[in-house]
């Protein structure tokens, strides 16, 4: 679960619950007072999250119609459409993408979550503060922004030619390069994701990273090893519940990140993400789009349940 | 998305800190590469801002310095419409979602009823899912009620408020939880001893205790819904657009300056708020 990616779970309970042994226990069994409390929330969650799963879940059943977007009739052909050409190749293409998106931003955040949490401590906050600011600001904003850098006629480009036109005035054996194609393409969506979601690579990391026990590499370097077997034989295995944790709060929302491929991808590029958007927006088949959508629930749902798994294999 | 609780968890044990990363011998790589992605983190919005004050129709040539994009931003309607819109509506999310969020956080703290740990996972359902899926199914959902495009201007933003209130709602909690954890439970003891009812020994005792966090929380709720995207995307009507959406498809039909510019002014109002949710947070 989540709220044991970001908090030391399970400590702070076992204190409150000490407090209430010494002394009289007030904590209320009142129900009155209990449900005036618990209720705003439960009935805002199941009126707003619950109802609408249901709802999604009930049209994904139905007969789609042109006229009036569903029929009330129950039917299972939207999901046996979902298995149809060409949408397995569209999960499978975005799967992909979203691993291998996960892959770099890992191998991004891993050194910098490093740096933070072995820089001193007054620098944590500053630091911190300074890799989520970009995050806070709307990811499309981002998108366009990196669409004005990576553009045939953006800056990226411009450096790079400049410099080949420069090189070759100086030495004209070399040719002038051609713009780079950065951009509508999957270099682009790449690109794009990682930009997107790297801070949720580099936070759990950091918070699994912070609390691991200095003693460990000390005694690691004192009995010689090099800096790489320290890493590999100490920390990885220790940040481990962090890696796993960023992992999940990638994959998942890059699967769905629709914005990113219609800004920075080209034409044969689609995530299931689009499919949903596109049955939505486009074709008006709100039964096979809510069908895509709950399968897109389900792979995201079983991805939670083997990482949680495999983190409760980790912790033992 | 990013609760400011890990930044707390910086007060761990680190008295020798310093000592191993030297003692690793890697500091001034890690350095480096630390400043290397900073600057590729904010390369693409120092371009932007520079841009949006480029006296130049389109491209990334630099013309000299004008305002001539945020005039032609002011003066378009739609646009400004749509930023009255979005203020609305995250004002309004900011509110109901800290209240809402205060009492689920009173209720996974302080009430003790079994039942409550089969709700804790419902609670997190918006962080976990998809947020398309979350945009699709209250689309879905409010057609289904005849909740729809229909109404009126300050009514149609109702539905939008209610998306954006149920996907910030968990971050608002789980930051006001992590405040409650820290405080004394037996302040509230003591006021539910001396007499104080237990909504009263709340009131009274715990809120005004967890006043930073709170500000915090609406601080936090008003930049999300600012600046989501994908919910919108789905839920708004087209009585009611919401700057993103509009940005959107602005980018769609031709990028123009004026995105740049308006863009920055967003970008302004989000880091304001951050900065005062972060000093808020840190304030005891």
């Amino acid at each position: 679960m989540p709220y044991e990616i970001f908090s030391d779970h399970g400590n702070s309970s076992s204190r409150a619950d000490d407090s209430f042994l010494a002394m009289p226990d007030w904590s209320s069994r009142s129900l009155r007072v209990n449900s005036l409390i618990a209720a705003p929330h439960v009935v805002w969650l199941s009126i707003f999250v619950i109802l609408p799963l249901c709802a999604i879940l009930f049209i994904s059943l139905l007969l789609p119609s042109s006229a009036t977007t569903y029929e009330p009739r129950l039917t299972v052909s939207n999901y046996a459409q979902v298995f149809q050409e060409p949408y397995p190749a569209v999960f499978l293409f975005s799967i992909l993408i979203a691993a291998s998106t996960t892959i770099i931003c890992l191998l991004i955040a891993f050194p910098l979550a490093l740096a933070i949490a072995f820089s001193s401590e007054r620098r944590h906050f500053f630091l911190l503060l300074a890799i989520c600011m970009p995050f806070w600001i709307s990811t499309l904003i981002r998108m366009y922004s990196l669409q004005e850098i990576l553009g045939r006629q953006g800056v990226i480009n411009k450096v790079v030619l400049g410099l080949s036109e420069f090189v070759s005035s100086m030495i004209p054996m070399l040719p002038v390069l051609d713009p780079l194609e950065l951009i509508y393409n999957r270099i682009g969506v790449l690109i794009g994701l990682v930009y997107a979601f790297i801070p949720f690579a580099i936070l759990p990391m950091y918070a699994s990273l912070v609390r691991l026990d200095r003693k460990l590499i000390e005694a690691s370097r004192d009995l010689g090893a090099t800096f790489f077997t320290t890493a590999r034989k100490i920390i990885l295995p220790l940040a481990l519940p962090g890696i796993s944790a960023a992992a999940t709060l990638i994959f998942i929302p890059a699967i769905g990140a629709f914005y990113v491929v219609d800004m920075l991808g080209g034409p044969e590029e689609l995530l299931i993400g689009n499919l949903v958007q596109l049955q939505f927006h486009e074709f008006n088949n709100w039964p096979f789009g809510a069908a895509l959508s709950v399968s897109m629930l389900i792979c995201t749902l079983l991805v939670w349940s083997v990482t949680a798994r495999l983190r409760a294999k980790i912790y033992g | 998305m990013v609760s400011p609780v890990p930044l707390k968890q910086a007060a761990a044990p680190r008295a020798r800190a310093k000592g191993v990363a030297s003692q690793l011998q890697i500091t001034p790589y890690l350095n480096w590469w630390l400043w290397i992605c900073l600057a590729a983190l904010y390369l693409p919005i120092i371009i932007m801002v520079v841009f949006s004050f480029n006296d130049s129709k389109r491209g990334v040539v630099w013309r000299g310095f004008s305002l001539r994009h945020y005039e032609a931003a002011w003066k378009n309607h739609d646009l400004l419409d749509a930023f009255g819109n979005s203020l609305i509506v995250a004002s309004g999310t900011a509110l109901i979602s800290t209240a809402l969020g205060l009492c689920a956080a009173l209720t996974l703290e302080r009430i003790r009823i079994r039942s409550i740990s089969v709700y804790r996972p419902v609670l997190l359902i918006p962080l976990v899912i998809p947020e398309v899926c979350l945009g699709v199914a209250l689309l879905v959902f409010f057609h289904m009620i005849g909740w729809h495009r229909s109404w009126p201007w300050p009514l149609a933003l109702c539905q939008v408020l209610a998306a954006h209130v149920t996907f910030s709602l968990p971050f608002c909690t789980l930051l006001i939880r992590a405040r409650l954890r820290q405080l004394n439970s037996e302040l509230e003891v003591a006021a539910r001893d001396l007499g104080a009812t237990q909504l009263r020994a709340i009131w009274d005792v715990t809120v005004p205790l967890l006043k930073p966090a709170l500000l915090a929380s609406i601080l936090m709720a008003f930049t999300l819904s600012l600046d989501d995207f994908v919910v919108s995307f789905f839920t708004a009507t087209p009585e009611a657009q919401l700057l993103p959406v509009r940005v959107f498809s602005m980018i769609r039909f031709g990028a123009t300056p004026q995105v740049n510019a308006v863009s920055t002014i967003l970008l302004l109002i989000t880091v304001v708020s951050i900065l005062f949710a972060a000093l808020a947070y840190q304030r005891k």
